[in-house]
């Protein structure tokens, strides 16, 4: 067989092994090493082992144990409790108040944490029977439960920014600059269309007697202990990114440290949970590091097979204009998506778009905001949607899956209306990385 | 009879890869302490320190490979198992036992093979790590990336094992679509299933 032929059933094989439910850090690790016997023979492994050697010797990835423990820490600190309370407060009075209250939730703990899915456990456990107990819409509890937790994607710090900026060597704060953006916008859009919808369907979202009804001593205490701890750490981590303070491994570092520090002031911290943070973690931790790890083992050997050149002539063959090879690109994600981790998504297919888009002179930036914002939907949308089924794993049976289904749509909608944003106006991802002057 | 004490021994050997487990835990705290320490040399001294950062990738790259064994033994590698979960618990076993045996073994064996070989070369040589000015000797980093690797083939050879009692008596094993309860997941990568 020719090298382009090995090139080309390494992903039937790759999909082969990873619906037979192998984990799919071993599939990839294992496609490789068979399509790289025919080449290397016994010195296949040697090639194995200059890809870990090399992947273990990436110092972007040092951020992600930070990241990790911080955001977990803070799931232990009961901070999610007291910035319901606090959005509550302020929000509550609003038509559609405790949705608002819950994605305002989101949001902020979607920016000190960048696990995704945890964002969406954390919130949906607190605010479901909340929503439920003043009989809010159920599709509009599952919307809102499966789009916040969606967050954790798009709002930096997030993990999968990381290991986007590890795969195609960009700079860590460049990436979470392009699309800190089209985060904010998002969820500006998330937060109207709910307000909209309270205000139109008033039945959806019933008001909350007293809700909010405090005096102002009162109130400024709740915000002062619930918002504006997490708001600081925020600032602070992300800040010290941003304006190229610290690398991000050490602006991490410095927020598990708070993360800490917070869970000490709210008197939650103790040695099981601090155990507890770090075995998490390091799952976590060794998880991720090992699909980059297997994902860059599999681009390596499909580049050494000339694969990269198949696809760009697969491209060539195609004639599109250059925007319809970005829409194919993102379309890719979005279907790979529905039956991979995120994570996978961005080592499988980043490796080998990144010379087309290097061929096409496309902005990087402004294609990693695009693909973080697909990766972001294809989290959301049914029936394939991790958000659904975590949703399913913590919401009582009352609702269905017709109520998720139907309360995701919108949602959707507000994810296609940024990414059309993005796709016509490159500016919202490309002008903050810009104005900045990273670390490294 | 036999394969209680089989799957005994099996837990016992479990200890190595959760022992570098624990290693790999407080590697992430000497990583995030050295880390707070390089910010507080460089912004309040003014004193930078030369070995931060190469030993944060260093921490980190040797943490995730000797925490890989523990991660398997906790069923934590995301396995995409809508489908397979579907399949009959025996033959989710057999395919597991079949994949590791015959090509996932191989490839990591041989792999932790070169690994150990590089580090001894380093050693003997007494290479120096170039990508830093402060160049430290690589060999305790090549080393700490062959122990990984080995507890990890150690770990792969142990789950085999455990696949092939699976085949025999399913009740015995929990099946590879199982995972641990809520406290151990980490609920972040799962596509669902």
């Amino acid at each position: 067989m020719d090298s382009e032929t090995l090139a080309a059933l390494m992903f039937p094989l790759l999909f082969g092994f990873v619906f037979l439910g192998i984990p799919v850090a071993f599939a990839l690790i294992a496609t490789a090493f068979l399509m790289a016997l025919p080449a290397f023979g016994g010195l296949a492994a040697l090639q194995i082992y200059g890809v870990i050697q090399h992947t273990a010797s990436q110092f972007i990835l040092s951020a992600v144990p930070p990241f990790v423990f911080m955001g977990v820490m803070l799931e232990s600190s009961g901070i999610s409790e007291r910035l319901f309370r606090a959005m509550q407060v302020w929000l509550g009075r609003l038509p559609g108040g405790l949705s608002l209250a819950t994605m305002g939730m989101a949001g902020i703990i979607a920016a000190s944490t960048g696990i995704v899915g945890a964002v969406e456990i954390v919130i949906g456990v607190m605010a479901i029977p909340v929503m439920l107990r003043y009989a809010y819409n159920r599709s509009l509890i599952a919307g809102t439960i499966c789009a916040g937790g969606s967050l954790g994607t798009m709002i930096p710090p997030s993990i999968v920014v990381v290991i986007y900026a590890s795969v195609a060597n960009e700079s860590v704060g460049q990436l979470f600059a392009a699309v800190l953006i089209p985060g904010l916008i998002m969820v500006a859009l998330f937060l109207g269309y709910i307000l909209v919808r309270a205000l139109i369907f008033k039945a959806d979202a019933p008001p909350v007697p007293d809700a909010g009804a405090m005096p102002l001593v009162e109130k400024l205490k709740v915000t002062l202990t619930g918002i504006f701890p997490a708001a600081l750490l925020i600032a602070a981590v992300l800040g010290a990114i941003l304006l190229g303070f610290a690398t991000p491994t050490e602006a991490a570092s410095v927020g598990a440290l708070g993360a800490v520090l917070l869970t000490l002031a709210y008197r939650r911290f103790s040695f099981s949970v601090l155990y507890d943070t770090l075995k998490r973690t390091l799952v976590i931790n060794c998880m991720i590091l090992l699909i980059v790890a297997g994902g860059n083992i599999f681009a390596g050997i499909f580049r050494l097979h000339g694969g990269n050149r198949l696809v760009a002539d697969i491209v060539d063959f195609l004639q599109l204009p250059d925007a319809g090879v970005v829409a194919i690109l993102l379309l890719v994600v979005f279907v790979a998506g529905f039956v991979l981790d995120w994570v996978s998504v961005v080592l499988i297919t980043l490796p080998i778009f990144l010379p087309l888009l290097t061929a096409l002179q496309v902005d990087p930036m402004w294609f990693a905001a695009l693909m973080i914002v697909v990766i972001q939907t294809s989290y959301l949308t049914p029936p394939m949607a991790p958000s659904i089924f975590y949703l399913r794993s913590i919401a009582p049976p009352s609702i269905s899956y017709g109520h998720m289904y139907r309360g995701v749509l919108p949602f959707i909608a507000c994810q296609l209306i940024v990414l059309a944003l993005i796709a016509a106006f490159p500016s919202f991802a490309t002008y903050l990385p810009s104005q900045l002057v990273g670390f490294e | 009879m036999t394969e209680s004490r089989l799957q005994a021994v099996l837990r016992r050997l479990d200890m190595i890869g959760t022992a570098l487990g624990h290693v790999a835990m407080a590697m992430i705290l000497l990583l995030i302490g050295a880390m707070i320490y390089e910010v507080i040399a460089r912004k309040f001294f003014n004193a930078p320190s030369m070995w931060a950062i190469t030993t944060s990738y260093m921490f980190n790259g040797t943490l995730f490979l000797i925490g890989a064994a523990f991660t398997l033994r906790l069923n934590q590698h995301v396995r995409i198992d809508f489908l397979s979960s579907r399949l009959p618990v025996r033959l989710q076993h057999a395919v597991n036992l079949l994949f590791y045996v015959l090509i996932l073994l191989p490839a990591l064996s041989s792999t932790a093979w070169f690994a150990v070989g590089k580090a001894w070369k380093a050693y003997v040589r007494g290479t120096l790590e170039t990508m830093s000015a402060w160049e430290p000797v690589i060999w305790p980093f090549l080393t700490g990336i062959s122990i990984g690797l080995a507890s990890f083939v150690l770990q792969i050879l142990i789950e085999a094992a455990r696949h092939g009692i699976g085949i025999y008596d399913p009740r015995s094993v929990s099946a590879p679509s199982e995972r641990p309860g809520q406290a151990d997941v980490a609920p972040d990568l799962r596509p669902g299933g």
